[in-house]
């Protein structure tokens, strides 16, 4: 299903966006575990990554190899355009549920 | 740089196979390293480990295993369109290798040719007894005997238990008692025909679907009224429209006929010309012990719906009533059921009814036919093989642009079952030759009819694509096994010169295969010779034979002695030469049990003309107090107390009559070769004669002969004038010998063709595999001769141990064999078969090693040398 995003998938792109330049799978990561505080192994996140390229959120391409990885290259991740367009529509569709919320979601 | 757990990474190289994992190790590793400043080593290890097993089930893995082994030429998902891909490289494949596909089309053909035999011959005894309707209902009863702890399994069953198990029961709805101690000879003109006939009852046309076409099943309620089948009807009446006319037979009298059966299928284990009523003779006698005991030739079918296991039970509960009755005799019966469509093909009971082919009888032709055809499976895989040569650089550019091994297995298997399909149309061909012999030296083998249902035309591919598969499955796997690179530089990896110790063995065998049926040809030749030869004792040269229609002896002796070139004439009821279908039971006082003994009836001239010798007593037979009879040294033999005993009157009993021995005839061969020397009676009975024996002086037999049918024609007008030489129908006799020759000739025929192929693709591959060899003894001086000898020393090495193997095997099989069909044997194995055999396999073998190195020898070795 081309337009559905599920939330790890979201919060994925979300992180890739974030790195830029230097979103590859340790980086990536590692940010998710201290950012949203998730324990999670390689492979769970190396096939999220797959689904989200077959989808056509996500390309890809070989770095260069450094020598902290054995000489071996790094793969870089990089949104297209349509994922923009699915993380827009979700916000959009978040904050209009925020706004039109009946009961006040503020905490504290 | 750390080193991460060495164990783990080489683990995740082979769990991934050829996906690339350089971007994934690269991650594991940083995050290894990562962990290792934090959490310190063993935490660290054990971290990458469980990353790496976690990392070789995940999706991302797989995902990049399954685009890894499909490039953009193959789509996994398309198979229709790659196996018509597969079809067409085949095809392109077989039209380029003429040579090849010719040899293995025509060795696989001839292999599965008796195999097709065998299938058809099983898919036909499926459809035994199917035609009947509810089928799958009739039973019959089934005895086993224990006597003394010898176990004997009866197809037949005692008719008291039948009568109890009807007088008992609901559940049977139908039901008939057949017995098949019928054996009717029927007087016809020349030669009374031996018929086979069952005691039954009018139900037994309602339990079996065997329709009438005239007439009506009550009629065999009359005990003097008989059945009779089409084929019968016609043969003695040349018309169906038969009803009250009478048939005479030579013992059960005069049969009026009260109905004839429409044709009915062949594909039934009944085999009978006429039904006549059961209780018209003692054989339906059912009361008291003989009920019980003297079961033999009684059979009981009947039909049920209940299942088997009731029925079983059922009947084992009856049947213990007459336990006692088997008790006295000391043996244990038990009783079993057996369905009538698991009669063909089935086990093999003793006493049986009608034509069973049993399961021993058709393992053994199964065995047969795999013999023929596992040579030939092996001879392609061999081919298949040694071809390798040739496709390496097909399978070299299939590989690198991306063909999984897969495909190359699949390619080769679609091109091993097209090459069987091939086989099959040919093999087809061979089988609907082959069947009309096979029919005629079975017995009982008419009641196959071999039609080409749809059924078995699907079984027929069925079972070549199986053998394809099968047969294809080894090259195949062999074949994608090539590495790419060294497939496209065609170096094989197995680049040995020699050729393995079973593929050796396999054409060891061969060679003792083709071996052994070339000697048996020649075994089965030179005992025909030696039959026909041989003396059988009487004499058969210039003698005519003449069929007699009347038995107006006298007058036919007196115009033909007068006939000018007729020295003799004598009388007699068989042909010498020719087997005796007449027995008797003799009585003599010093025995206790009778013997079985063969009758002839002849004239009291026969034993004189035939030149007959005599031991003792005079030939002279007459009727005047006793009958006057002549026995055989084998009969005397079994009596023991004539010599004993001078004074002995040598009256003796012969059936219910009293007869005096007045002559002892030396041994001779009344009946074929194939038969042993029988007790024998000769009785003097003019009406029994049904043979003229005319000898002839020899000088202008034709005129003599048409002189005879002139008077011939005065005496009988109406009948025809038929005479035949003895000796030609002494020869005729042993036709069947013909039948054994061409079962060798076939089989050897088939046999050497295969071992030939097989040779030629082990060559084939020898010398491939020695071209660079060849091409370097060449250039330093070699010539064609040499490298000729060079090259057939191994053949030679496999052909003596062949040779080594075959001829004591030959000896030893061809002697028993023979001397248990044969009692006049000839000697079997000679010298002259073996070293024609032998020549003959290695002319083969050497011209195959002779083409083959020819053709490496004549290349430029420059040209071999230069294409490495």
């Amino acid at each position: 299903m081309k337009g559905y995003l599920g939330e790890f998938e979201e919060l994925v792109l979300l992180t890739i966006a974030n790195l830029a330049e230097e979103a590859y799978g340790t980086t990536i990561l590692e940010m998710i575990e201290q950012q949203a505080n998730r324990k999670m192994s390689l492979g769970a996140l190396h096939s999220t990554l797959t689904r989200l390229e077959e989808k056509g959120f996500l390309v890809s391409y070989l770095g260069e190899p450094t020598a902290k990885r054995g000489g071996r290259r790094k793969r870089y991740f990089e949104i297209t355009q349509s994922a923009k367009e699915a993380l827009n529509n979700m916000k959009s569709l978040r904050d209009e549920l925020w706004q039109n919320s009946k009961i006040n979601l503020s905490v504290g | 740089m750390h080193k991460a757990p060495k164990l783990a990474t080489k683990l995740f190289h082979w769990a991934s196979g050829q996906a690339q994992n350089e971007d994934l190790l690269g991650d594991l590793q940083e995050l290894y390293e990562d962990k290792l400043e934090s959490k310190g080593e063993f935490r660290a290890r054990l971290f990458y480990w469980l990353e790496v097993i976690k990392l070789s089930f995940s999706y991302a893995l797989r995902k990049r295993k399954k685009d890894r082994s499909f490039s953009n030429y193959y789509s996994g998902q398309k198979l229709n369109t790659m196996i018509l891909n597969y079809i067409k490289i085949s095809i392109r494949n077989i039209k380029k290798q003429k040579l090849f596909t010719g040899l293995n089309v025509f060795g696989l053909a001839l292999g599965m040719s008796v195999a097709l035999l065998c299938l058809a011959m099983v898919s036909d005894l499926k459809q035994f007894d199917r035609f009947h309707q509810d089928s799958e209902d009739i039973y019959r009863i089934t005895t086993k005997l224990t006597t003394s702890g010898d176990r004997n399994h009866f197809a037949s069953s005692p008719p008291a238990l039948a009568e109890l198990l009807r007088n008992s029961t609901q559940q049977i709805t139908n039901s008939a008692v057949i017995n098949d101690h019928f054996f009717p000879t029927i007087k016809s003109l020349g030669e009374p025909i031996q018929m086979y006939g069952y005691y039954t009852e009018p139900s037994f046309l309602e339990l079996f679907d065997f329709k009438l076409q005239r007439g009506n099943a009550n009629v065999i309620d009359n005990p003097r009224s008989v059945i009779i089948t089409h084929e019968l009807a016609e043969k003695l009446f040349n018309s169906t429209d038969v009803i009250g006319k009478t048939v005479e037979t030579e013992r059960d009298g005069i049969f009026e006929i009260g109905g004839v059966l429409a044709p009915f299928p062949q594909r039934t284990h009944f085999k009978f010309d006429l039904l006549a009523n059961i209780s018209g003779t003692n054989r339906g006698n059912n009361i008291g012990a003989a009920g019980w005991t003297d079961f033999s030739g009684n059979y009981f079918y009947f039909k049920s719906e209940a299942s088997k296991g009731d029925l079983e039970t059922m009947v084992g509960n009856l049947g213990q009533s007459g336990q006692a009755f088997f008790d006295l005799e000391s043996s244990q019966a038990s009783y079993h059921i057996q369905a009538i469509t698991e009669i063909n093909p089935g086990p093999n009971y003793s006493d049986r009814i009608g034509v069973i082919f049993g399961y021993d009888g058709l393992l053994y032709f199964i065995g047969v036919s795999l013999m023929v055809l596992i040579p030939a499976c092996f001879n392609y895989i061999n081919m298949a093989i040694a071809n390798t040569l040739n496709r390496t650089k097909e399978i070299g550019i299939r590989k690198i642009i991306g063909s999984p091994n897969k495909f190359i297995i699949r390619q080769f298997l679609v091109e091993t079952i097209i090459v069987c399909i091939i086989s099959l149309l040919l093999s087809t061909v061979l089988f609907n030759l082959i069947k009309g012999e096979f029919t005629s030296m079975l017995v009982g083998a008419e009641a196959l009819t071999f039609e080409m249902t749809p059924l078995v035309i699907i079984m027929f591919l069925g079972f070549a694509i199986l053998t394809g598969l099968v047969t294809g499955v080894l090259p195949a796997l062999y074949l994608a096994r090539i590495a790419p690179i060294s497939a496209i530089n065609n170096r094989t990896s197995n680049k040995k010169v020699s050729i393995s110790g079973f593929r050796k063995g396999l054409l060891v065998f061969q060679f003792i295969l083709s071996l052994s049926f070339m000697i048996g040809i020649g075994v089965v030749l030179r005992q025909y010779s030696h039959t026909i030869t041989y003396d059988p004792g009487f004499a058969k040269e210039n003698r005519i034979i003449l069929p007699l229609e009347s038995n107006n002896v006298a007058v036919l002796q007196n115009e033909l002695q007068a006939i000018n070139g007729v020295e003799d004439i004598s009388f007699s009821s068989n042909i010498p030469g020719l087997p005796l279908n007449k027995t008797n039971y003799f009585y003599s006082d010093d025995l206790t049990d009778s013997i079985l003994v063969r009758e002839v009836y002849i004239s009291e001239e026969f034993i004189d003309k035939m030149n007959l010798k005599m031991v003792w007593g005079e030939s002279q037979l007459s009727n005047i107090q006793f009958e006057q009879v002549l026995v055989n040294e084998k009969l005397l033999s079994l009596l023991n107390n004539i010599e004993n005993n001078p004074q002995d009157s040598l009256i003796r009993q012969l059936a219910d009559k009293q007869v005096q021995i007045v002559g002892i005839v030396a041994d001779y061969n009344h009946e074929p070769l194939n038969e042993r020397i029988e007790p024998m009676v000769m009785r003097l009975n003019e009406s029994a004669y049904n043979y003229a024996i005319i000898e002839l002086n020899g000088v202008n037999g034709d005129a003599t002969l048409a002189n005879i049918e002139a008077a011939w024609n005065k005496l009988q007008p109406e009948s025809q004038f038929q005479p035949r030489y003895l000796e030609s129908i002494v020869a005729q006799s042993y036709d069947f010998m013909f039948t054994a020759m061409k079962i060798f000739g076939f089989l050897a025929l088939i046999s050497i063709t295969i071992s030939s192929l097989g040779l030629l693709g082990m060559v084939v591959y020898s010398t491939e595999n020695r071209r660079k060899e060849v091409a370097i003894r060449k250039i330093l001086g070699a010539n064609a001769m040499t490298l000729f000898g060079n090259l057939s020393g191994m053949f030679l090495k496999l052909w003596l141990i062949a040779l080594l193997i075959a001829i004591p095997g030959a000896y030893f099989f061809y002697d028993n064999l023979f001397v248990n069909i044969y009692n006049k044997f000839s000697g079997g194995v000679h010298f002259a078969e073996v070293f024609v055999s032998s020549l003959l396999t290695i002319i083969i073998g050497l011209s195959a090693i002779f083409w083959q190195s020819r053709r490496i020898i004549r290349i430029n070795p420059a040209e071999n040398l230069r294409n490495d």
